[in-house]
């Protein structure tokens, strides 16, 4: 195809799509323009509830250790579930700031990486706030009973040794099957990894920033 | 005074909406996708309205928009569109009367050619198609305009060696 064919032929969709739109742009007059969705949206929303949630672990981890100054192992509880509420706060923090300095209206470069550098920290503040969670779940729990009334110092009951242990068992094979996956990137394991959300989140996040990176750079 | 900005939102969207149907048609293949992208590019604009300076052209801050919404939306649907089968079927042939076959096979292959882009080199594309100037084009894309040059240059050669 020449470039007189090419322009013909792009002129001859552009009538066509001419009519088409119509019918799409009547769904623009009718007051749709201040609908709620949005492409970020969701993820917005997400962040805000992660807020929340980083709050209320601080609040619950102070309550806690403060409860329980004289118990070591509650103390300690309470220190390391407010340390969590700070890393699910600050992480939800950061990426509403990345999203924050999303403006549509700059140019397509700069804005397709900061999208992909955000899809990038979401993912990675998905796996530092969810995996812990194996574990943080019991943590959580014994924060609740250490931070309603003080509790007199005694042997650990053995469901929470327990259900640490799974939990920390659960953790390191979540953790062992990433790092064997990514020793053998052909395996059937690998490529069922490939697959979790998390991991294909961050490979299409790494491939957008790879794309941009060559693009910028050519 | 917001009936006032409505207005004229609605006349320049109505004198530029080519830009939109183009973008999201070059973004979206299945009618239903191409008809959910331009109303989000709509939004989009709309919400980015306010901010507008009228001093810069306005055809290149709708592209920013409509560019940067339509290839977000892309990545965000998982739609890798090297490899999605792509079915004509899905899209109304031209008026036989106003077309000769020939056409309609230039128009078919150019479509096809589009989608096989990468989502940037798209972008690139279909800036070139539309004529724009070089230096047009590295203000919407944010790269140089001797970037713009050597892209442009590749691109050619891609077209004559695949259409």
């Amino acid at each position: 195809m020449d470039n007189d064919e090419l322009k013909a032929a792009w002129q001859a969709m552009e009538t066509q799509l001419a009519e088409q739109g119509r019918v799409q742009m009547e769904l623009v007059r009718e007051k749709k323009l201040d609908r709620t969705r949005g492409l970020l949206r969701p993820l917005f929303w997400g962040q805000v509830l992660q807020v929340l949630l980083g709050v209320g672990l601080i609040v619950l981890g102070v309550a806690c250790w403060k409860q329980n100054l004289g118990v070591a192992g509650l103390f300690a509880v309470g220190v390391v579930v407010h340390a969590f509420g700070v890393v699910t706060l600050v992480a939800a923090a950061i990426t509403l700031g990345l999203m924050a300095r999303i403006d549509y209206t700059a140019p397509v470069l700069r804005i397709q990486t900061q999208m992909a550098q955000l899809q990038r920290f979401h993912t990675l503040n998905g796996i530092a706030c969810g995996l812990p969670w194996w574990v943080a779940w019991v943590l959580v729990v014994v924060a609740f009973a250490g931070a309603g009334r003080p509790l007199s110092s005694g042997p650990t009951p053995a469901w929470i040794a327990w259900s640490l242990a799974v939990g920390v068992v659960g953790m390191l094979g979540t953790w062992l099957l990433h790092y064997l996956a990514q020793r053998a990137p052909d395996s059937r394991l690998a490529r069922f990894m490939r697959d979790t959300a998390a991991a294909s989140s961050l490979r299409r996040a790494q491939a957008a920033l790879d794309d941009v990176r060559r693009f910028g750079s050519d | 005074m917001d009936f006032d900005r409505q207005t004229q939102f609605g006349q320049l969207l109505e004198a530029h909406r080519g830009i939109v149907l183009k973008v999201a048609h070059g973004y979206a293949w299945h009618p239903e996708d191409r008809a959910d992208l331009a109303q989000e590019i709509a939004t989009q604009l709309w919400r980015a309205f306010p901010r507008y300076d009228p001093a810069r052209s306005f055809s290149t801050w709708m592209y920013r928009i409509a560019l940067n919404v339509a290839i977000s939306s892309l990545r965000a649907r998982r739609q890798d569109a090297r490899t999605v089968p792509l079915d004509e079927r899905l899209h109304e042939p031209l008026d036989s009367a106003a077309a000769s076959l020939e056409l309609q096979q230039q128009v078919g292959a150019l479509r096809r050619f589009i989608h096989r882009q990468e989502p940037l080199n798209r972008a690139l594309l279909l800036l070139y198609l539309e004529d724009r100037p070089h230096a047009q084009i590295a203000d919407i894309l944010g790269i140089s305009v001797s970037n713009v040059a050597t892209k442009i240059g590749r691109l050619k050669q891609r077209i004559h060696n695949e259409l």
